[in-house]
């Protein structure tokens, strides 16, 4: 029994080894596309273009543009003479923000009496974009503000105001330093893992029956079990193989550490796999070509990334949202691998996640087996 | 007579596009599974993905350790649920279990107010509130702390006698920021029209499939056979497609207008041939790879890592284009996506036109002539 399954995953290894392009891809792609993403998306925003339209001319409003100028999150690219202008610019995309300085800026700084306004205007076009330049202009004008309403107090003579009332202390817990990258790095991992699993479980079967091969496969002596078990063995190392090989660039090259064992992480990801792998036989059991699975394929990952709560948490969609993505297989792996990797959690303390796992796992080879014998038919 | 030559030559090779064209449109049509897929994915993604990008933060669970247990700490606590923005979920009494509910990521904060707390402030000290937050998620972690600094002034501002409140008054500046093309900073409304130009890179899925189709099936080699030329064949192919995905994209305005509220600013007809502009540079730059490609499998995984993935993170979609990174700044104007989110976002939030679109629209469709004419070099050679 075990000889027959071993032939048929020999011959799923030769034809997958003889497709050159797709093994560089499937084993090299994701690799590469990690450290992109690591360094495009690991950053802060910065450097948002800004304008500014300075009506006062004074050194106060030229401190101000300076400040401006200074933020890690803008950049001055351009001068306005006048307001219409900054239409165009926010029109076309040139400039995120525009600052207007109205004329008696310095004077207003100078005396307690007056009051001056500065407007601030942006695109609201992109979300991200608007926040980090809204808050940082924001910030920064206040700042000059108050900085500007300590010096005349300072030379009026005046007295130290007392501290507030109630501050907040905050701890990054696991992450002091709130660095992005070990977010967004452990996130991508298990979201290229689960791609691979999906496409390697279901293309490589749905081309076996749109070629015909599969009914081939169909009348040899295999029985269901032994064609699911060899149909399976494939997906799973590569899957894993490309975890491993992500896993240690993640680790060494963007230095995410690695808090909890690495042998559990290892055995809860080939656990995440395994209950990964049945949406990869479902599809393929639906789709009669291979262009059908690649729509299914794209939908699914779609779903997965949704209910993984790596971009919107999960607690924030409808209910019904919610109750779906608990059989999501990523859903609770992720915080598996964020726990293990990023906060050193052992197993015991994930029990819960365990639980749901190794269960969508079981559920998994149940479906799979059902949904085989459909196709047998 | 030259023009007569011309006029028979002209009809020729439309009759012969127009077949190919057929053939493809048959191909469509023919399953119902497939035909369901191509026309209703893309709207499909788009409601699933504008689901995922609702950062509009409504509620964040909170678990609070009261230490001081005292009247103030009760009523800081109080206020701070007051307008449900904070789900107050667990009520600790060990630091410990704290840590646990971070680890499973039951909260992603616990508020500690340590004992003493209101004798210190009576004392006319300033009383610290600690706030552990959870740093593997540090998006969610710097909103929950805007937030409860915010409910936080907003609470000492109600009580009687407060040093820092009179000192804000009396700021010599007010800020009157004015945010354009989305008035209300709503997520959803700037990342719809963006999420469209992610979902419609799924008809260069469907041509680099069918395109390699036919090299594994062997039906291509029937096509060189006819007295189609190479170049014939791969326009017919891209023109059903362009037309495909052009019809595609009306439910998925419909969604964004109907079922999200985005509003449509600009006009809808220059919407639909920017569409077209758009799918010319993602179609051509899909057969220029699946030219490469023997098997759909291989042309799925190669479009997937260089099309889709940057397509969703590189694109300016979420964060603007790093103008800090070269190579940031290149991989995003290469990619066809990324001018197609500034002419969405253009034409639905701001209601630009081609003034101010002409260099995406441009740059769109010397990216498809150039991609088209290297397919039809290379295509060439292979026939050869």
């Amino acid at each position: 029994m075990l000889g027959r399954t071993v032939t048929l995953v020999v011959k799923d290894f030769r034809q997958f080894l003889r497709d050159r392009v797709l093994i560089i891809f499937i084993l090299g792609g994701p690799t590469l596309q990690l450290v992109l993403l690591g360094q495009a998306t690991g950053a802060d925003i910065t450097r948002l273009p800004a304008a500014v339209l300075d009506e006062d001319q004074t050194s106060a409003s030229r401190a101000l543009t300076v400040a401006l100028d200074n933020l890690r999150q803008l950049e001055i690219t351009n001068r306005l003479d006048d307001i219409d202008e900054a239409r165009p610019f926010l029109d076309r995309g040139e400039i995120s923000l525009a600052v207007l300085i109205p004329p008696g800026f310095a004077e207003a700084l100078g005396s307690p009496q007056e009051r001056v306004s500065v407007q601030v205007l942006v695109d609201g076009s992109n979300i991200l974009g608007a926040l980090t330049a809204v808050g940082a202009a924001e910030g920064a004008i206040s700042h000059f503000a108050q900085d500007s309403v300590i010096e005349r107090r300072e030379l009026l003579g005046g007295g130290n105001p007392s501290g507030p009332m109630l501050d907040l202390r905050p701890i990054g817990r696991f992450n002091p330093d709130l660095v992005h990258n070990h977010y967004v790095l452990s996130a991508q991992l298990s979201l290229i893992v689960h791609v691979v699993t999906l496409l390697t479980a279901s293309v490589g079967t749905v081309r076996e029956r749109e070629m015909g091969t599969l009914e081939q496969l169909m009348v040899t002596p295999l029985t269901r079990i032994e064609l699911i078990v060899g149909k399976a063995t494939l997906p799973m190392l590569v899957a894993f193989v490309d975890f491993v090989a992500m896993l240690a660039i993640v680790v060494w090259v963007f230095g995410v550490p690695v808090r909890g064992s690495v042998a559990s992480l290892l055995a809860v990801t080939l656990l995440f796999i395994v209950a990964q792998l049945t949406w990869g036989l479902v599809i393929s059991a639906v789709s009669a070509t291979q262009q059908q699975a690649i729509l299914l394929i794209f939908m699914i990952a779609i779903l997965n990334v949704a209910f993984s709560g790596y971009l919107a948490a999960v607690e924030n969609m409808p209910l019904p949202m919610q109750l779906a993505s608990n059989f999501f297989p990523i859903r609770h792996y992720l915080i598996m691998l964020r726990g293990i990797m990023l906060k050193g959690a052992n197993l015991a303390s994930l029990r819960p996640q365990l639980i749901a796992l190794t269960g969508l796992g079981i559920a998994s080879l149940a479906i799979s087996v059902r949904s085989f014998r459909k196709q047998l038919e | 007579m030259p023009w007569d030559w011309l006029v028979t030559t002209m009809t020729e090779i439309s009759r012969r596009i127009g077949s190919i064209w057929r053939k493809e449109l048959i191909h469509i049509v023919r399953d119902g599974r497939t035909f369901f897929l191509l026309f209703i994915s893309p709207a499909f993604m788009l409601v699933m993905l504008s689901y995922l990008f609702t950062w509009d933060v409504k509620r964040f669970p909170l678990a609070v350790y009261d230490q001081d247990k005292s009247s103030l700490s009760r009523r800081y606590l109080a206020a701070l649920t007051q307008d449900g923005t904070f789900d107050l979920r667990y009520d600790l009494s060990s630091a410990e279990e704290g840590d646990r509910l971070l680890l499973t990521e039951k909260v992603y904060a616990v508020l500690v107010a340590p004992s003493g707390l209101m004798g210190r402030v009576n004392r006319g000290h300033t009383g610290h509130l600690q706030v552990i937050l959870d740093g593997t998620k540090p998006g969610i972690a710097s909103q929950t702390l805007a937030q409860l600094s915010g409910r936080t002034q907003a609470f000492m501002s109600t009580l009687s006698s407060v040093p820092g409140a009179a000192e804000a008054q009396l700021l010599p500046v007010d800020i009157r920021t004015r945010v354009w093309y989305n008035p209300n900073l709503r997520a959803l409304h700037s990342m719809v029209p963006g999420l469209i130009a992610v979902v419609m890179c799924m008809p260069a899925f469907s041509i680099a499939t069918s395109f390699a189709r036919e090299k594994e099936m062997g039906t291509m080699e029937g096509l060189y056979a006819t007295p189609i030329r190479g170049a014939e064949v791969l326009l017919g192919k891209l023109l059903t497609n362009v037309a495909c995905g052009v019809a595609s994209v009306v439910p998925v305005v419909l969604v964004a207008t109907l079922w999200f509220r985005v509003p449509f600013q600009g006009s809808f007809l220059l919407f639909l041939l920017l569409t077209a502009d758009f799918l010319l540079g993602v179609l051509g730059l899909s057969l220029l790879i699946s030219n490469f490609l023997a098997t759909q499998q291989a042309a799925m995984v190669v479009l997937f890592l260089v099309l889709f993935v940057p397509s969703m993170f590189l694109s300016g979609l979420i964060e603007p284009v790093d103008r800090a990174s070269w190579s940031a700044q290149i991989q995003a104007y290469v990619l066809p996506t990324t001018h197609y989110v500034t002419i969405s976002r253009g034409i639905f939030l701001k209601g630009v036109g081609l003034g101010a679109l002409w260099p995406s629209t441009l740059a769109l469709g010397t990216m498809g002539a150039g991609y088209l004419l290297l397919t039809i070099k290379l295509f060439k050679k292979r026939l050869g």
